[in-house]
């Protein structure tokens, strides 16, 4: 199997949480990167809590593969989807909070997720998820500015 | 470094050498900043570029990169920009695509950095399950 297969069937049972199979598919020294979480995540029981913890939040119900670039080594998705937090429901930025307007019950997010294989087994995955801001949020922190 | 390596654009960038920035472009190139739902085409890119740098987030030269891999026509860059005053550090990850020897689209994710006690209390968390 290419990159671009094992990266689509490695997608698939992760949204589909079929985690016995999805486990065959991972390095032992597995690394799980998210930036703006330090440290990093390693090793294969680590990641798979990890992503167990979170299947049903990182992958709503309206989650979009936007684009998927491979090749032997390399695979980069690109999602759109619809949720209440990040992705992987790791920790979010302090003033995302209800009061502050940021975060509101559902969200446009817009995620990467680069993976890393050789050998067939998934050495690293790095994942970044953005918010996508309402226009009103747009105009009053960015385009204002210029 | 290879030719579709993107370290010299940000050196470009740094520089503020925009028309050097403006040769690696093609023409019908696409600048998408996911965060603000909104995308450039090339002019308004060399616009958004030059007047930030130069004006509104001089500190938005000040970055650090810290990853770059490259497959096919593609280009991946993962980078960390120090904010202004006390605000956190931001990471960035920017696909590019390229066409021939110029980048035709760059889309641009972005999030800030989370204060490390957090992240290592939920890190911590699945150690303790």
């Amino acid at each position: 199997m290419t990159a671009t297969e094992l990266s689509k069937k490695l997608m698939q049972l992760w949204q589909m949480a079929e985690w016995d199979s999805l486990e065959e598919f991972l390095s032992e020294d597995i690394e799980l990167i998210i930036l703006g979480i330090d440290p990093c995540i390693t090793g294969k029981n680590n990641v798979l809590k990890v992503l167990k913890s979170a299947a049903k939040t990182s992958f709503s119900y309206d989650t979009k593969i936007n684009k998927l670039l491979a090749d032997e080594n390399y695979a980069v998705f690109q999602l759109d989807s619809n949720r209440p937090t990040s992705f992987l429901k790791s920790p979010i930025p302090k003033n995302w909070s209800k009061e502050d307007g940021i975060l509101r019950e559902i969200n446009f997010f817009k995620t990467a997720i680069l993976l890393e294989w050789n050998s067939k087994k998934l050495l690293k995955i790095t994942t970044i998820d953005t918010i996508v801001h309402p226009p009103e949020h747009v105009t009053e922190n960015f385009i204002s500015q210029y | 470094m290879s030719d579709r390596s993107l370290l010299t654009f940000f050196d470009h960038f740094k520089n503020l050498e925009w028309q050097m920035i403006d040769d690696m472009l093609e023409e019908n190139f696409k600048y998408e900043l996911h965060w603000s739902g909104m995308t450039f085409d090339k002019n308004d890119f060399l616009t958004l570029v030059k007047v930030t740098a130069e004006e509104v987030q001089p500190w938005s030269t000040n970055f650090e990169i810290l990853n770059e891999v490259q497959f096919g026509n593609v280009t991946v860059i993962q980078l960390v920009k120090q904010g202004p005053d006390k605000e956190p550090p931001t990471f960035e990850l920017m696909i590019s695509e390229w066409v021939g020897s110029k980048v035709k689209r760059m889309s641009v994710y972005h999030c800030q950095k989370i204060d490390t006690e957090v992240s290592n209390e939920w890190i911590e968390s699945f150690r303790k399950d």
